[in-house]
């Protein structure tokens, strides 16, 4: 450990602002990605799950859309 | 051959994607542990440096990124490269899936430069030769995405997205090389194979570890995409259709009530 104190580390020897502003805005690009990619992964996991329901059931749920489009 | 017979296999969708599954968790894994080793030598065991004090704490970040841009957009071209000349349908979903990362590490790149540049060159930006041909390489990537975006068939999207990024290639070492071939405000190289190298063995042991970290999140990421990606194109493929079926009691009626209910408690 190089720091004597908290303060001291997040002054950063006068740099503070330019050294947290890299690693912030990094952290935030990085976990941000994960973040959309997850909310992605639901997204495409609920249309499926409605295009099988569609299916599944054709005369009770689901447009004639969706049930084309799975048939091709 | 043995060896064709692996390559088919993975080049499949239907295999490739539990099989990216399985992999996911250990790329995010290593990503994890490497980036709190690296940050923990990086901002609190590494000395300052002798001339830019703590303002060099910034190469732990800008070197990974700037590295991890320019290797994705080669792999990127190499994929799309196999994707229009061997009709490769995964290879050239892995191209799409690795553009949006190496996009993000090409601006996470420019934008820890610009703050790093500041305190030890006097200035954001200038247009020398590294930094221009660097941000030639964010604008490649926005055209790589948006043509793809543009064109609504995805085989007709991925062939002409694949041209532009294989010409786009050359820009590659245009930047790697710009540092010696031209006059720069940009430093020459401090690391490079087959020289000795110019930083303190923490330091560059704390940076190289950071390149793991990253090099590891971008895999993690890009197969979570192209995930995503597969199930989007081969949503009416019966695999995708029984994959479904036989998890949907578990994960995906669970999301879906997570859903209903997350918008019952913001109504």
């Amino acid at each position: 450990m190089i720091w004597s104190s908290w303060s001291e580390f997040i002054n950063m020897g006068g740099y503070a602002g330019f050294v947290w502003w890299s690693y912030g805005v990094t952290a935030a690009f990085m976990i941000g990605e994960v973040i959309l990619l997850g909310r992605r992964r639901r997204t495409v996991l609920q249309r499926l799950a409605r295009l099988i329901k569609a299916n599944k059931h054709p005369k009770t749920t689901g447009t004639i859309e969706t049930k084309q489009e799975y048939r091709k | 051959m043995a060896n064709s017979r692996f390559w088919l296999y993975f080049s499949s969708p239907k295999t490739f994607y539990p099989f990216a599954g399985k992999l996911v968790p250990w790329c995010a894994g290593v990503a994890v542990v490497l980036t709190v080793i690296g940050l923990y030598l990086g901002l609190l065991v590494t000395p300052p440096d002798y001339r830019m004090g703590n303002s060099y704490r910034i190469i732990y970040i800008h070197v990974p990124a700037v590295w991890m841009s320019m290797l994705i957009y080669m792999v990127m071209a190499g994929w799309a490269a196999v994707g229009l000349i061997w009709n490769v349908k995964l290879a050239e979903m892995m191209a799409g899936a690795l553009a949006p990362t190496g996009a993000m590490f090409t601006f996470i790149g420019l934008w820890t430069g610009a703050l790093w540049g500041q305190p030890t060159w006097g200035t954001y930006w200038v247009w020398d030769a590294r930094l221009t041909t660097y941000l030639l390489l964010l604008f490649l990537y926005m055209g790589f995405i948006a043509l793809r975006s543009a064109i609504d068939d995805p085989r007709r999207a991925s062939k002409a997205s694949a041209l532009l990024a294989i010409v786009g290639a050359i820009n590659v070492p245009i930047i790697y090389f710009s540092v010696k071939w031209w006059n720069t405000l940009h430093q020459p190289f401090t690391v490079a194979p087959g020289q000795e190298s110019k930083i303190d063995p923490t330091m560059l042991w704390t940076m190289l570890i950071m390149v793991f970290a990253f090099w590891a999140y971008a895999i993690a990421v890009a197969l979570l995409r192209i995930r995503s990606e597969i199930l989007e194109r081969e949503k009416n493929a019966s695999w995708v259709a029984e994959l479904l079926d036989s998890s949907q009691d578990t994960s995906s009626e669970d999301n879906i009530a997570q859903e209903k209910s997350a918008q019952g408690d913001r109504a």
